[in-house]
């Protein structure tokens, strides 16, 4: 099923995938032309922060935007088959996952040709595509199952993740913000997984292993969390599709 | 043979009458006011039981139930009183071809809509030209699914269900698909499956289908439980009922 919904994208023939590279192109010329000499003043490597930062965003906006609409948009096969439903999210978020993989390995490419060191920390990416799948498989199980139900979330998590584009620190450094608007960065799940990514692809640097732990099994436990909040609403999904 | 297979007791089921999504608000101010809109009662007080091996006809006019109580029979939908308790593995066959995609090829969709009924990648693999050989589709493995009739998609889909590993088949209606030839290739399947023990619970408006191959009849009449029985019998005073 993921292969499925993979190959339904234009993104499994190449030319596709240029296409849908086109528009974070345009949105990261745009940042960097702008905040350059701003918000990015005093940050190494900014083009590479940028780039790295609005990857990782932009996988989990859309991911968990298209996640959202899967139930509701494959109406048929959610009411008319008996496996389990949180099979056709997971599919959803998995089928997008190779996109993320190619998206960060050019990360690392135009990062290599614009003078960043290659670190042996580079070995961690698989941990950060598993951790980035953990947090957006969450989230995605979540909206998915409210979507049913409530037929305006779709609009209001729209709302939503531009919110959450600012309260990300992808064209800015966390130190740039104070006071209620750095706490709210702090909390910002995202944040942490930004920091982790640029720490290993951008600057070789590691994570505190206690607190990088301790980040990963909250995330753990809120899937775990997503997942028997899905079934417990599931049987009843019927009686709104 | 005379091992219970599906049992329901006193099986209720009751839906919303208004079964539209709320907005966010509007679901905060409901369930602040409980206001409650009414129900709609789909099955009400259905005991039956079901033996391995019988292959059950479900007739009934449109809005009697039959499709409600195969989803409650297959899990889709909890009871709201009662109980259905079945033993084995189910096969739901509703509406063909639910799954499949438009913009896949003939290919891709065979292993995909074999994946939602859970037949195994190596499995499918292995009986890809018999499907193919089924379904009367040689040559038209790269097509995309669009492409095809309506008649040619549900032979694919049939095509592929054959293969299901499963002690109960519950079709809702599926047997009103494609040509009379196809319909006669389904047909002659469901009689060789039949003689492999398995237990077909069949929704149907199809009455010559239902006297050739069921050996029991279930007659629904909104949501209530008419006959259960031979299906001569069965059949007989349904009809009574139709000309009245």
């Amino acid at each position: 099923m993921t292969t499925a919904q993979y190959k339904l994208r234009d993104q499994s023939t190449v030319l596709g995938y240029l296409w849908s590279f086109l528009n974070p192109i345009l949105m990261l010329s745009i940042l960097y032309i702008f905040f350059r000499n701003r918000t990015g003043e005093g940050i190494d490597y900014y083009a590479s922060y940028l780039l790295v930062g609005y990857v990782l965003y932009n996988h989990f906006a859309k991911t968990t935007s298209s996640a959202l609409r899967v139930l509701v948009d494959q109406k048929f096969l959610t009411s008319h088959t008996i496996f389990p439903k949180e099979i056709i999210v997971i599919s959803s978020v998995l089928s997008r996952s190779f996109e993320l993989f190619i998206s960060l390995g050019v990360s690392i490419l135009i990062g290599f040709f614009i003078g960043v060191p290659l670190y042996f920390s580079l070995l961690f990416t698989p941990v950060l595509i598993l951790l980035l799948l953990v947090f957006t498989m969450w989230v995605s199980l979540i909206l998915a199952i409210l979507n049913v139900f409530i037929r305006d979330i779709d609009y209001i998590y729209d709302v939503l993740l531009r919110v959450l584009f600012f309260i990300t620190p992808i064209f800015y450094a966390k130190a740039y913000v104070s006071g209620i608007a750095r706490l709210i960065v702090q909390l910002n799940p995202l944040t942490h997984i930004l920091d982790f990514g640029r720490g290993i692809i951008i600057y070789g640097v590691l994570p505190n292993g206690l607190l990088f732990s301790i980040f990963i099994c909250i995330n753990v436990f809120l899937l775990m969390i997503a997942l028997w909040f899905f079934r417990k609403l599931e049987p009843h999904i019927l009686e709104f599709l | 043979m005379d091992e219970a297979i599906i049992t329901t007791q006193n099986l209720w089921r009751e839906f919303p009458k208004e079964r539209n999504r709320s907005t966010l608000f509007q679901a905060i101010r409901k369930r602040r006011n409980d206001k409650d809109g009414g129900t709609i009662i789909a099955v009400q007080n259905l005991s039956v039981t079901i033996k391995k091996g019988e292959n059950i006809g479900l007739i009934g006019n449109n809005g009697s139930g039959k499709s409600t109580f195969i989803r409650l029979v297959a899990g889709l939908v909890p009871p709201t009183t009662g109980t259905v308790v079945s033993k084995g593995e189910i096969a739901l066959l509703s509406h063909l071809g639910v799954g499949m995609l438009d913009d896949l090829t003939v290919r891709d969709n065979v292993f995909l809509y074999g994946a939602i009924h859970r037949i195994p990648r190596s499995e499918i693999s292995q009986l890809y030209d018999e499907i193919i050989e089924w379904a009367e589709l040689e040559g038209f493995s790269k097509s995309l699914l669009k492409n095809l009739s309506w008649g040619m998609q549900a032979r694919l889909a049939f095509s592929v269900i054959r293969h299901i590993q499963a002690d109960i088949f519950l079709l809702d209606e599926a047997d009103t698909a494609g040509d009379v030839h196809f319909r006669e290739k389904m047909k002659a399947f469901f009689r060789k499956q039949s003689n492999l023990e398995r237990t077909f619970l069949i929704a149907t408006h199809e009455m010559d289908f239902v006297n050739s191959f069921c050996t029991k009849v279930l007659w629904l009449h909104h949501g209530r439980q008419m006959a259960f029985g031979e299906p001569q019998e069965v059949l007989a005073q349904y009809k009574l009922q139709k000309e009245r």
